[in-house]
């Protein structure tokens, strides 16, 4: 699976340690591995910690045209981290791609800063292939006429998105975070398989 | 098109017109644009992507501020005006700043401020602007201290500031110059108001490179397109057209000797109701072709067979909407969209016509959705207008209901949300804008307080909210309780926290729950915790509200042990609690508990998982 994942700045927080640690992630043991791209829309200082794990990092704003970078690559599914790069990538990608798109919605990073305007997400969470949420978030996020395009992961209670708003430390992963990477990971490798 | 006015020679219609994001192409640009058009095209290109958002306002706020007018702030000639950050430059430049602070002015924003504050300086002027991108929330400010020299120029659609009541001076701004870049608003702003001589410094703040990347760009096409004398202090990276100054020379001497900001008074806001008004008339016979879209693409997306053709036809129209000027910006400026502003920009690929209803379904699904808020936002407002008039004077309100306890006249879809306030409440604005913010329409929001120790409520009376109510009523909380119980028009009842929050959704998810199920009388939801960042934690609700405890039978049976849900987040039919004789004070059980006891033999209870309330 190649899979794009899409941030809104390398700055360090819960969602990009949580970004990183879905990037290690593997899902099968043995054999072909997965290949993992970041774009963000700004750089910072966990363009390191990304990069070791990534396969590219592309940040725009230096010189990189993004509709280049989402077009030539033939990338198997697009990941939208969070909302705020969710809603600037996602015209690009559902109206001049047919790449599968997973919106891991805004809810996810709750504690994290700005959301977006209510119609806006909701419109986004319509259109894109996959809706991930986490579990513990806003239960009325899981709307029934989604059916199976909305996932709950237990990201908060696994430890995955601290609610104090610390970064994780990928070196001590909680108990239950890995099998909740792998959940996160499978979901994205079924909306590149649909 | 629009003719680029020029002030001091700088086409400042084109820069704000550029940063509201009305052009798609560079075609579109005016003619006589020339050299600052191309420039700032660059800009916004290059460091924007074409799209700023700073305009947009999808919360439609504007229609919260219908008291302040408008307003354009005039810099005298030859007064330096001094654009300060909160940077460490501020903290080297504070004491020369100190010693010329008579004859300079300062303009900067809330940050700003109160980084200003901190080294005892008052700003004359600070900007509050939204937050760029279509966001509708932002970060709350810290409070100030602005005193009466400070005037605020606000957007209209900037988010309700802590800090507004303690300015000298509000103003709106009518069509701030903005990008979303406060810096550059703020030099625009000064432009535009006459100022001569400019000055920056602490803008060395912790920004990342790319936002200081877009400030400097911006900044450096502001100086070499205007004929102000622009100086940077400190050692920067050197904008182009900004030249380094040091202390002695930020004052020429021949300045004058004291520097104050005139106003130049643009008339009251009531015209963003009549713009929106108008917008709505204009907009309305798009309105059922981008349903119909909608309904297509949906049908589309739940496999049934649709004819692609039909679904070129939509897309086809949505790319007319946006060729079209006018459609186009008053769906941006009306409606607040996000998605289909950028579609416009980055074009949509009909080489999979089966998957058309992608873009189809992440456009219009907003722009619907919009259409439905700003339609209903309107129609809020006109109800309040009259409503307004004929309401009868407050104080006899009071005395009224004080004296006769008449009942009410009951509204059948309103819902009445009483806020007892008996001692300081903070946070009590940021309630009340929770409550001003619900999608439901018919709100009444009913501020009981005892004048002896929350004085500060009589000044609510002034809020530009025509749904609001403010009953004084001396005397201990039960009673505060049923004055509001009494007072409320509305078939159903809320009591709020003074200091809480309720979803923006709360009213409308609780109303449409209750029509549904007619034999719940209670409905309470899970909570959370609000601390002071405005950051919703997560909060552990406790192992009994897993899923099966939220069945009337189980929350019963809770309730007849102790309080088990938050009587902040329960919304009740008014005539159940006035038939249930109202809150009583009684030992041992508190006033909510005890009513909901009273109340169980009548009717059943039921708690909605979503946490729909945030109590600080």
């Amino acid at each position: 699976m190649r899979c794009l994942h899409v941030i809104d700045a390398l700055r360090p927080s819960p969602l990009t340690a949580a970004l990183a640690g879905l990037i290690g992630t593997r899902l099968r043991a043995a054999g072909e591995s997965d290949g993992h791209d970041v774009l963000a829309f700004s750089g910072g200082p966990a363009d390191e910690a990304l990069r070791s794990r990534a396969r590219r990092i592309f940040v725009a704003g230096a010189g990189i045209d993004i509709a280049a970078v989402v077009h030539a690559r033939a990338y198997d599914v697009i990941h939208a981290v969070d909302a705020s790069a969710a809603h600037r990538i996602a015209p690009l990608i559902l109206g001049s791609s047919a790449t599968p798109l997973v919106y891991s919605g805004r809810a996810l990073a709750l504690s994290g800063g700005p959301t977006f305007g209510r119609a806006a997400d909701e419109s986004l969470a319509a259109a894109a292939d996959l809706t991930i949420l986490d579990a513990s978030a806003d239960a009325a996020d899981a709307r029934a006429d989604f059916g199976n395009r909305l996932v709950c992961l237990d990201l908060a209670r696994s430890g995955l998105l601290p609610s104090d708003g610390s970064a994780l430390s990928l070196d001590a992963l909680p108990a239950r975070a890995p099998s909740v990477l792998r959940e996160w990971l499978a979901c994205l490798a079924r909306a590149a398989a649909a | 098109m629009m003719a680029p006015a020029t002030t001091a020679g700088f086409p400042f219609d084109l820069f704000r017109a550029i940063g509201d994001d009305r052009y798609v192409t560079p075609g579109e640009l005016p003619a006589e644009s020339g050299d600052a058009g191309r420039a700032l095209w660059e800009v916004y290109d290059r460091h924007f992507g074409r799209f700023t958002g700073a305009g947009l306002d999808p919360a439609f706020a504007r229609f919260v501020r219908a008291d302040v007018p408008f307003g354009l702030p005039r810099f005298p000639a030859g007064s330096p005006v001094v654009v300060a950050g909160g940077g460490p430059g501020l903290d080297t430049a504070a004491a020369d700043l100190h010693a010329v602070r008579g004859r300079v002015l300062i303009v900067t924003d809330p940050t700003g401020a109160a980084a200003l504050q901190r080294h005892a300086l008052t700003p004359d002027l600070v900007i509050v602007e939204r937050q760029p991108g279509g966001r509708e929330d932002a970060p709350l400010t810290e409070t100030l201290l602005l005193g009466s020299r400070a005037a605020l120029l606000i957007e209209p659609s900037a988010p309700i500031a802590a800090f507004e009541r303690s300015a000298g001076m509000r103003r709106l701004a009518r069509d701030l110059p903005s990008w979303g870049v406060w810096p550059a608003t703020a030099v625009a702003v000064a432009l535009r108001g006459g100022a001569t001589r400019l000055l920056t410094l602490g803008l060395d703040g912790a920004i990342d490179a790319d936002e200081r990347a877009r400030t400097d760009a911006l900044l450096s096409a502001l100086a070499v397109h205007s004929a102000m004398d622009c100086l940077e202090l400190g050692q920067q990276p050197g904008r182009a057209g900004w030249w380094p100054v040091s202390w002695p020379n930020v004052v020429p001497i021949d300045a004058p000797g004291s520097a104050v900001l005139s106003w130049h008074d643009l008339g009251g806001a009531s015209v963003l109701r009549t713009e929106a008004e108008r917008d709505l008339l204009f907009l309305a016979p798009l309105l059922p072709h981008a349903r119909d879209a909608l309904t297509l693409a949906r049908r589309a997306r739940a496999g049934e067979a649709v004819s692609s053709r039909d679904l070129c036809r939509a897309i086809e129209m949505l790319l007319v909407w946006g060729a079209d000027p006018s459609i186009r910006w008053a769906l941006q400026r009306a409606l607040g969209l996000t998605f289909l502003p950028r579609l416009w920009r980055t074009g949509v690929s009909m080489a999979s016509p089966q998957r058309l209803w992608r873009p189809l379904v992440l456009a219009l699904h907003e722009l619907i959705e919009q259409a439905d808020r700003f339609e209903s936002r309107l129609t809020t407002l006109a109800h309040a207008a009259p409503r307004e008039a004929a309401a009868p004077d407050a104080a006899l309100c009071d005395a009224h209901m004080i004296a006769g306890r008449t009942p009410a006249r009951v509204e059948t879809d309103r819902v009445s949300v009483v806020i007892p306030v008996l001692g300081e409440a903070p946070h009590l604005e940021d309630a009340i804008a929770s409550l001003a913010e619900q999608t439901y329409p018919e709100v009444e929001i009913l501020i009981v307080h005892d004048p002896a120790r929350a004085l500060r409520c009589e000044s609510l009376r002034a809020l530009p909210l025509s749904n609001v109510r403010v009953l004084a009523h001396p005397g201990p909380y039960v009673e505060a309780l049923n004055a509001g119980l009494e007072a409320a028009t509305g078939a159903f009842v809320v009591i709020h926290g003074a200091d809480d929050r309720s979803h923006p959704q709360r009213l409308a998810r609780q109303v449409a729950y209750l029509k549904a199920h007619p034999e719940i009388g209670v409905l309470a939801s899970a909570t959370g915790a609000l601390d002071a960042k405005l950051a919703a934690s997560r909060h552990e609700d406790g192992p009994a509200d897993d899923v099966p405890s939220w069945t009337p039978h189980a929350i019963e049976v809770r309730l007849r042990s102790g309080p088990c849900f938050d009587h902040g987040s329960a919304i009740a039919r008014r005539a159940d609690l006035r038939q249930a004789g109202g809150f009583q004070l009684r030992a041992g059980s508190p006033p909510d508990h005890d009513l909901w006891l009273r109340l169980m033999p009548q009717v059943r209870f039921a708690k909605l998982p979503t946490r729909l309330y945030l109590r600080r």
